[in-house]
């Protein structure tokens, strides 16, 4: 494995980390469980081999097309953009039109809801707002919206 | 402006109002919709359609359109007018609408789903003047 895809993969890796640690508990759970799961499904520094591939893992590789890994990473970014911002946690997370659209909706909820509402004219646009961006260079979402 | 559309589209929303607002009478006097999961399958997708003929009232091309395409055209309109609130409110009724249609899952999150809210954001679109899409 060259040193651009080690860096690659352990930033992958630490932002996965930093995401299940930033969680909800529940969120952290699924995320724990996801990522067990996927490293018994590529263990990839053994049984790839990359010598077809470039040098970035993110143009070519396995882990483009691995829907799972690219949900998880942007899944922790959201949850983890939310709580920095609101100073709260994600408690539950739902994607009904996931596998049904080409991106989806996120919906989320979160601690002291109710509370946060009262702060802001509009939570959920705020919502919105905050993660505009992020759900603009998103492959999988492309909206947010409270539960 | 489409007064076809419009009148389906308050019409829906009245709908979906009365269910939301009579939920316990409802339920009590419709078997079929004791079922919350159903109950609100029923309330996504009115909402949805509500919203969807409000749109379509204000666009006379696309009204004219037939087939499936016209709610993601809807949704493509949307979002480069800029609209940020009727975006959002539009993406989560069409992401809800599809799950109450197609997907069998009877996933409880559907029970979190704030009705009031909906209610309260399909409104205010419906009773704008117009949509500068």
């Amino acid at each position: 494995m060259s040193i651009l895809q080690n860096m690659e993969y352990n930033k992958i890796l630490s932002s996965l980390t930093i995401g299940a640690t930033l969680a909800s508990p529940m969120m952290a759970d699924n995320i724990n469980y996801e990522l067990s799961r996927l490293s018994y499904k590529a263990p990839y520094d053994k049984s790839i081999n990359y010598s077809s591939y470039k040098q970035s893992t993110f143009d070519d590789s396995l882990l483009k097309n691995d829907i799972e890994m690219i949900k998880l990473l942007e899944l922790s970014n959201i949850i983890n953009t939310i709580e920095n911002r609101y100073d709260t946690k994600v408690i539950h997370t739902w994607i009904p039109a996931e596998g049904s659209l080409d991106k989806v909706c996120l919906f989320v909820s979160v601690q002291d809801q109710n509370d946060i509402k009262l702060k802001y004219e509009d939570f959920e646009l705020d919502l919105f707002l905050t993660l505009e961006k992020d759900l603009k260079q998103s492959q999988l979402f492309n909206m947010i919206a409270l539960m | 402006m489409n007064q076809k559309h419009l009148d389906l589209a308050k019409q829906f929303n009245a709908f979906a109002f009365e269910l939301v607002s009579k939920e316990e009478t409802a339920k009590k006097n419709l078997e079929s919709l004791e079922n919350d999961i159903l109950f609100r399958r029923v309330i996504f997708n009115k909402y949805y359609y509500a919203l969807y003929h409000k749109y379509l009232a204000n666009d006379d091309d696309l009204s004219k359109k037939t087939g499936s395409s016209k709610h993601e055209a809807i949704k493509q309109k949307i979002e480069s007018c800029g609209d940020r609130k009727l975006l959002q409110v539009y993406s989560k009724l069409l992401n809800l609408r599809i799950w109450a249609d197609y997907h069998t899952d009877n996933n409880p999150m559907a029970l979190s789903i704030g009705l009031q809210e909906i209610n309260s954001d399909v409104w205010s679109i419906i009773k704008r003047s117009s949509i500068n899409c």
